[in-house]
């Protein structure tokens, strides 16, 4: 209808500055009402009468204004975003351009990357696993471990008395159970008081939970009692319920023989409950017999705190009120406790199910997180380098007037493609390997099923790229594109600049180096402690040495005679088999589970200073000793005739033996436990003397690590404690030879005993140092990897510093210096970043290797020869660092290399 | 300026201002000023739907905006279809044409129902 106009030339340029919304929108109003009012005076109105008429027409031009406002500033927005996109999508195909040109480069880059994003995203989703993610519990963070003795009696009155928390106890080892459904398996049980479940949240699944009469004897359904459960009732895990009734909904009230009794099922427990111990399957009324509260520590305590309390609170009472009124409840045989209790307190039981696990943990996080820092420097150092060599095309880019902000903004996206594709990369070799990294970790580590690829894991794989690609990206970024006004000039400012540049990476390159060097004094101090471990003497020999555990069903129940029927007739049959030099039994064995201890009373001896005399105790047949390599140093072992109906006699531990009685002999002199597992006599006394017939030499029982426990050896037919039974077998060789015929051997004696945990004690150590071997062994992989990097960095500097010098050695060789100065020139510099790196790094170790005191063994964190091998072995990476890119300058052919230039 | 002019349904202004400025570039005012003619004044299209509607079909990308110079020699922003638009047009049309014919069919229908005979 209209021609259009032609856009005056000034409003194009409005463009660069954005658009005016308000102002647009004001303008197109008034034109509008402008338009109309003209139409109106050529139809005849006056111009004011026009005007007016229009205005009326026109209406309200605010809800219009405001609307249009509105549509335009969203569109705006979309109009942003969108060239951004475009920019960034021009920007990373230009990076890819750039990887297209560079392959060789970018690829070391991407791999060092990734295999950096891969470390660090594995060793997070394990720390996330074990340590970050809460306990599956309601309200994890109110859940309390007490630790105290562990006794019954302690559970019951404390249980009674608290006011700041809820108590419930379980027996604390996974004792293993037999269940005769079809043939023998084992399964891991657990005594637990009535209580538990409802203490940690859980509801069964099916049918219910245990009540507090079924923990006391002569409780409904109960039928027997040992001192860590009660027999009648049990609650099955899904697993359990699943495998023996294929998941019947009907299996409340039915029967299921346990031991050779018949045990009614009370409940069953949903299918991701499996407290305290991993994998659970059976769940007993723990036996809370009033009667008998003081013996065996069988009852450790976990506690809920009520609202309103704290964790300082409960510990409070605990120590205040609860400790003081439970002395007056403990026997009158212990006698002076005043200093009983002194040690109890309350934890977090997060932090308890973790433990020791904790500390290795944190190293190895902490290690991945050095590792990736010198991969970052490492990456931009060679990302310099090359932006370095890049200059030119750089300074083309601003001279056709790319801003400094544009440059940058380059170089970040080129780095963030990088990011990406690594990034990617990284979570996939990550999620490949982490199964492997699982299957590597020591199997006591708590929580391993927690472990897994999740979207945690994956935002901080993602954050962990990006978060990379900014630290080795966004310096080289800001300094290459500082210089591009040096670089036009190409005078004596690019000089300068590249003098910057040179000093830049020179530092980069030493802080790589004294992290190498923290890593790898962390590395040599851990694979010390793992060697200082292996080389410490268990106290037996331990080659040539089958171990292997039977449980007899209904063992506990059966009288002493018919237990040292089977016992003697399995001794007898192994002892005669072939391939066995000589065999024993005992109720606990080291590196296994299941050692108890109790206090005891020496003669009549007053118990002075209110020390508790305390010791480990199990029963052993004649033979354990002479089999297991263990010296007697004083008075006599065991022999055939340490029966059940003669004398009652024991053996002591050196450091027992050292501890209580001094320089003194303790052989002659009598013990008493105060604790009532044992049989007690023809007139029901249960409390018997044993005489010491001699002292044996020190065994290291729970772990290497720590001193090793005092012990009281016991005859096992005058002390019959167990619910399965530990077979030592030397053999005259191989010891695995004897492992096949065991079990025929066995069933022999009994088909219905199940035979099981048939190890070497080769094997067992090897488990009992595989926590420490892992964080020595992965640490030493990382100390390797950083000290690899470093020693390339290095190199690299050097490498780059040569290609810049050139021209400077050329003349320097015109002028009459010889190859040796040039090489003094560049090895120097190579040795002084050497020494730099290691300046730096040695203070930082100090420090550092604090974190590792926990994990130390038989070394100190400043051991001074350690050290000194650790320097020498950097400084011989940084020599082989120097010495290439020396022996390339020495070798310059002055003329050559002048006629280049 | 009668009150029984028809006001325009909601969404017959966008098929209106893409057929307006089919014909070429406009600004508001010509988009607004063209239907009263080519309706005779049947319709008033009224501002605070048309310039709304405009800016929306801006943002949709079916028109583009840019500032002009009016024959007057004054400030006005013109409309322009874009390919995007022309589509669009295309399409609504022929919704349009349909959706006219049906309307038409019912309006005019002169015979009663056959099952309606019976009664």
């Amino acid at each position: 209808m209209r021609k259009l106009g032609k856009t005056p030339m000034w409003r194009r340029y409005l463009t660069f500055w954005g658009r005016d919304i308000d102002r647009d929108l004001y303008d197109e109003v008034e034109f509008h009402i402008e338009a109309r009012a003209r139409e109106l005076i050529d139809a005849g109105w006056t111009p004011e009468a026009a005007r007016n008429e229009a205005r009326r027409l026109f209406g309200d031009p605010r809800p219009i204004l405001s609307k249009c406002r509105w549509i335009d500033s969203r569109f705006e927005k979309e109009k942003r975003m969108t060239r951004y996109l475009e920019d960034l999508k021009s920007d990373v195909r230009f990076a890819f351009r750039q990887f297209q040109r560079q392959p060789k480069f970018w690829a070391v880059i991407i791999l060092t990357l990734v295999i950096g994003i891969a470390a660090g995203t594995n060793i997070f989703a394990v720390v996330d696993g074990v340590l970050l993610k809460p306990l599956p519990y309601s309200e994890p963070e109110r859940l309390v471990r007490l630790i105290t003795g562990n006794l019954r009696g302690e559970f019951f009155h404390l249980s009674q008395l608290a006011t700041t928390m809820d108590l419930a106890a379980y027996y604390p080892l996974p004792r293993e159970v037999t269940v005769n459904a079809g043939e023998p398996a084992r399964l891991v049980g657990a005594g637990v008081t009535a209580g538990f479940f409802e203490l940690l949240g859980a509801r069964p699944a099916l049918g219910r939970t245990f009540t507090v009469d079924e923990t006391r004897p002569g409780g409904p359904g109960i039928v027997g009692t040992t001192h860590w459960r009660t027999y009648g009732l049990v609650i099955l895990s899904t697993g359990v319920w699943q495998t023996y009734f294929g998941g019947s909904p009907t299996v409340i009230g039915r029967t299921l023989t346990i031991e050779g009794v018949p045990h009614t099922i009370v409940g069953v427990m949903p299918a991701d409950f499996d407290f305290p111990f991993k994998g659970t399957g059976l769940w007993f009324p723990h036996s809370i017999d009033p009667a008998n509260l003081w013996a065996g520590n069988v009852a450790t305590m976990i506690g809920r705190l009520r609202p309103g309390y704290g964790l300082e609170e409960a510990r409070q009472e605990l120590r205040t009120t609860l400790v003081p009124s439970l002395r007056k409840f403990l026997p009158q045989q212990w006698g002076n406790v005043d200093k009983y209790g002194a040690d109890f307190d309350v934890r977090p039981l997060a932090g308890e199910i973790v433990g020791s696990a904790r500390s290795v943990l944190l190293v190895l996080l902490a290690a991945v997180g050095v590792v990736l820092l010198v991969l970052c420097v490492n990456v931009a150092n060679l990302l310099l380098a090359r932006g370095m060599a890049r200059d030119r095309e750089l300074a083309t880019r601003a001279a056709l007037g790319a801003g400094r902000r544009r440059l940058v903004r380059q170089l970040v996206s080129e780095n963030l493609a990088v990011a990406l594709v690594s990034g990617a990369l990284g979570i996939l070799v990550s999620w490949a390997s982490l199964r492997m990294l699982v299957a590597f970790l020591p199997a006591d580590m708590p929580r391993i099923e927690q472990i897994q690829m999740d979207v945690r894991t994956l935002l901080f794989a993602l954050g962990l790229s990006i978060l990379t690609s900014l630290a080795f990206g966004l310096l080289p970024a800001i300094r290459v594109t500082r210089r591009d006004r040096g670089l036009l000039s190409r005078g004596t400012g690019g000089v300068q600049a590249e003098a910057r540049e040179g000093r830049l990476t020179r530092v980069l390159a030493t802080l790589e180096f004294s992290l190498a060097v923290v890593l790898v004094v962390s590395a040599a101090l851990l694979l010390q402690s793992l060697w200082n471990l292996a080389a410490v003497d268990p106290g037996f020999r331990v080659d040539q040495l089958m171990t292997a555990r039977v449980s007899p069903p209904g063992f506990p129940d059966q009288t002493a005679s018919s237990r040292r029927l089977f016992a003697e007739r399995l001794i007898e049959k192994l002892q005669t088999a072939p391939g066995v030099k000589s065999a024993a039994i005992a109720n606990a064995i080291p590196f296994d589970s299941g050692l108890h201890g109790t206090m005891f009373q020496i003669n009549a001896r007053p118990r002075q200073d209110g020390r508790a005399y305390y010791a480990a105790y199990f029963g052993v047949s004649p033979a354990y000793l002479e089999t297991m390599g263990i010296p007697i140093l004083e008075g006599r072992g065991f022999t055939e005739q340490d029966r059940i109906d003669s004398p009652r006699v024991a053996l002591v531990s050196r450091s027992a033996a050292k501890e209580y009685w001094g320089g003194e002999s303790p052989v002659g002199h009598r013990i008493m436990f105060f604790d009532q597992r044992q049989y007690p006599d023809a007139a029901g006394d249960w409390r018997r003397w044993f005489t010491i017939v001699g002292v044996v030499d020190d065994v290291q029982f729970n772990d290497l690590a720590s001193a090793s426990p005092k012990m009281v050896y016991l005859p096992i037919d005058q002390y019959w404690d167990m619910d399965s039974l530990r077979l030592v077998i030397r053999t005259p060789d191989d010891p695995s030879r004897v492992a096949t015929g065991l079990r025929a051997i066995v069933s022999s004696v009994d088909p219905s005993t199940p035979v099981s945990d048939i190890r070497t004690y080769e094997a067992r150590l090897g488990d009992v140092v595989a926590r420490p071997r892992f964080a020595a062994y992965l640490l030493t992989a990382f100390a390797a990897i950083a000290l690899f990097l470093a020693t390339l960095g290095v190199y690299g500097v050097l490498s780059y510093t040569l290609s810049r010098r050139i021209p400077e050695i050329a003349v320097r060789l015109a002028f009459g210096a010889s190859g040796r100065d040039v090489f003094t020139l560049l090895f120097g510099q190579g040795v002084r970043l050497t020494l730099a790196g290691l300046a730096v790094g040695i203070p930082a170790t100090m420090a550092a290797t604090r974190l590792l005191s926990g994990l130390l063994f038989g070394v100190q964190p400043t051991d001074l020869r350690l050290f000194a091998t650790v320097v020498l072995i950097l400084f011989a990476a940084g020599f082989a660092a120097s010495y290439f890119p020396a022996r390339r300058a020495a070798r310059i052919d002055a003329m050559t290399a002048l006629r280049q230039d | 300026m009668t009150n029984d002019r028809l006001s325009i349904l909601k969404g017959a202004m966008d098929v209106l201002i893409l057929k307006a400025l089919s014909w070429g570039p406009m600004h508001g005012y010509g988009v607004s000023y063209w239907i009263r003619q080519v309706t005779g004044e049947a319709f008033e299209l009224q501002e605070g739907v048309l310039y709304p509607a405009l800016h929306r079909l801006e943002r949709k990308r079916w028109i583009t905006s840019e500032w002009g110079l009016s024959e007057n020699n004054r400030r006005a922003k013109y409309y322009e279809l874009t390919a995007l638009g022309r589509k669009q047009l295309r399409r609504e049309l022929s919704t349009w044409a349909r959706f006219a014919e049906a309307v038409g069919k019912v309006v005019n229908a002169t015979e009663k129902p056959q099952w309606l005979l019976d009664r």
